[in-house]
């Protein structure tokens, strides 16, 4: 292996007519999907297929039908998907701990599991991210005494061992509170070396903060690519804040300044014309697709 | 989504890759660290962790428990003290059973195991890693072999320890553990390594049947021929048929220690206390009441007072012969006379008698 050498540029992950079944449930259908170098959100109601398209970008599952390449590499062949495996980092979205382990106990172990082997190196690489998440006073602790949000933290400590060139992360806000979300944006917008990262969530306003680019799953299927702006503008000219909800728009929710938030077809009567949101966009995607 | 522009582009011996999709820049491959290193690192941690795992502190002592109890009060002979310490490791064995099957389903019983499969460690390497790993649970069997071994000594056994069959329970600890990470790999439920436990219990339990699934694990309990593995060489052996009825004769009313049947032993001549028996041939072992009066003790050759009883007394009546060693004139004297005093017929040196 020490003679191959990968291709990491714009396009360091291809997917091609991807398909993913769970007995009569399609999970993945014939998804087409490039990503780049760079943060790339992936938006999707639950069961849109979001965690079993990352679930084979990270060599985890196998697809049905479709090519997977990542970094020009065939996750199919053992050789190429060990060095796959070499250089990513992954996050599952629901992930248990060895609750007896210490916190830098359990990145130790996991830093031999990735192949850093030696012990100066794999000694600072622990120190390294344990000190970008913000545990380095927890090295000591069992991960049984940490809270959730630490040890989602943990998660994603774990998943930046090794400065990984591919960076999977399944949900990785979840349980976090806002000012650990806000450091884990900052986290993943300086780390170096410019890796591909795919990050997928329920919160939009990640996306919009973080992510250059966008995807939204809707049942299997992509049904959009591209920046949050663009996302953003789908539901240009389909949003509209009133007092009174109006039973006609196709969604209708309260904001935060008691005010109620259309989107629709139509205004409804004495409303007025907001700007969208990336959330607008993707629930206007969501309408548009049928998700309920 | 931008469309890609080229895909990318792989070259080296390991890959082929599409000609046309070379235009990004090109990273040489993540250096891999040999496949042994990984290993030893993981067997680092996972022996680390049996070594400090509290399943293995408390079947060491359940062990050390068990051991203790069944040497109890009686005479320690080194063949029984040996099966004695291998039961013992047994109940180690168990634990360290569980602790190994907990360690090796650790990942799918913490619901890890989608993350373990993205690493480039294989199931493989962890598996092996896991089995060099069990070395964590040899400081415990050794720990146990030894202070069994330690009593054994301090309380005088007799004939010498098999280093084989002691080593033997060292490896079935070993064994027991590596039967723990086959179950583990498959069954990570805690349950399954219980269970796991209790079928090797079992399978020792019936080993005297010659049938059981676990007799290999036990050589000690292959008891067709335990008499050969009392020291010495069984060549040399017919005097004890004579002994064996000339005790037995004496034991009856009236021919051992008076017409009326007194059965208490003789007053002692030149005793040493409790220190032993001091004859021509050296000290004698302080519980050797049921043999002091034989004469064969004179066998002993000259020079070896003052060797401890014991190991080396067991040692140096390994030596073949005619004359029966007296380690195992003692033992058998002790189980026809019931460990007293049987009153050899034959002439005993001054000095020599029994407590």
């Amino acid at each position: 292996m020490d003679e191959m050498t990968v291709n990491v540029g714009t396009a360091a992950v291809r997917v091609d007519g991807l398909s993913r079944r769970y007995g009569t449930t399609r999970a993945l259908d014939e998804v087409d999907l490039t990503l780049e170098r760079g943060i790339t959100g992936l938006l999707g109601p639950n069961g849109a297929g979001k965690t079993t398209l990352l679930s084979v970008l990270a060599t985890v599952s196998e697809p049905d039908a479709g090519r997977v390449s990542v970094f020009g590499l065939d996750p199919r062949e053992g050789a190429q998907r060990a060095e796959i495996r070499r250089r990513l980092g992954y996050l599952p979205q629901e992930l248990g701990y060895h609750r007896h382990f210490t916190v830098a106990g359990f990145l130790d172990y996991v830093a031999i599991l990735k192949e850093i082997t030696d012990r100066g190196r794999r000694a600072e690489e622990v120190a390294r991210v344990l000190a970008a998440i913000g545990l380095e006073r927890r090295a000591r602790t069992r991960i049984r005494a940490l809270s959730g949000g630490m040890r989602q933290r943990l998660g994603i400590a774990q998943a930046l061992l090794g400065r990984p060139d591919l960076l999977i992360l399944d949900e990785p806000t979840a349980g976090l509170d806002p000012e650990q979300r806000l450091r884990f944006r900052e986290l993943l917008s300086g780390l170096a070396g410019d890796p591909v990262i795919v990050l997928s969530t329920h919160q939009a306003d990640d996306i919009a903060a973080i992510c250059p680019t966008v995807v939204v799953l809707l049942q299997g299927q992509v049904r959009f690519a591209g920046t949050p702006a663009e996302l953003a503008a789908t539901a240009a000219g389909r949003v509209w804040a009133a007092d009174d909800r109006d039973t006609c728009a196709h969604l209708s929710w309260r904001g935060g300044d008691n005010r109620w938030r259309h989107i629709g077809d139509a205004p409804p009567a004495g409303a007025e014309l907001v700007a969208p949101t990336v959330e607008d966009g993707y629930l206007m995607l969501s309408h548009a697709a049928g998700v309920r | 989504m931008t469309a890609a522009e080229g895909g990318p582009a792989l070259r080296g011996a390991a890959a082929a890759a599409p000609a046309d999709h070379g235009d990004e820049a090109r990273i040489p491959a993540r250096s891999t660290a040999p496949r042994l290193r990984t290993v030893l690192g993981l067997a680092r941690v996972e022996a680390f962790l049996l070594v400090r795992s509290l399943l293995v502190l408390a079947g060491l002592l359940a062990g050390g428990a068990v051991v203790w109890v069944l040497f109890g009060p009686t005479e320690p002979f080194w063949w029984n003290a040996a099966w004695r310490i291998g039961f013992g490791q047994l109940v180690l064995g168990m634990a360290v059973l569980v602790a190994a099957q907990l360690a090796a389903g650790r990942a799918r019983r913490d619901s890890m195991a989608d993350l373990y499969v993205s690493f480039p460690a294989t199931a493989g390497t962890r598996t092996v890693a896991h089995l060099a790993g069990l070395v964590g649970a040899a400081p415990a069997s050794l720990l146990l072999i030894g202070a069994a071994a330690a009593v054994a000594q301090v309380r005088g056994a007799i004939g010498a320890p098999g280093i084989t069959v002691l080593a033997g329970g060292v490896l079935l600890v070993i064994a027991a553990g590596a039967a723990g990470i086959a179950i583990g790999t498959r069954f990570p439920h805690p349950l399954a390594g219980v269970l796991g436990a209790l079928v090797l219990f079992l399978s020792s339990a019936t080993s005297q049947l010659g049938s059981g699934g676990g007799i290999w694990l036990l050589p000690w309990e292959w008891t067709q021929d335990q008499l050969g593995s009392l020291p010495g060489p069984l060549a040399g052996y017919p005097p004890v048929g004579a002994h064996v009825l000339e005790t037995g004769r004496h034991r009856r009313p009236g021919r051992d220690g008076g017409a009326d049947g007194d059965r208490r032993p003789r007053p002692v001549q030149g005793r040493a206390g409790d220190r032993g028996h001091r004859g021509p041939g050296g000290d004698l072992p302080r519980r050797s009441t049921a043999t002091a009066a034989h004469p064969h003790r004179g066998a002993e050759p000259p020079g070896q007072g003052g060797r401890r009883p014991g190991l080396g007394a067991a040692l140096h009546h390994r030596q073949p012969g005619p004359v029966l060693p007296l380690s195992r004139l003692r033992p058998l004297a002790a189980i026809v006379g019931g460990g007293r005093s049987t009153g050899c017929s034959r002439t005993c040196p001054p000095g020599l008698t029994s407590r």
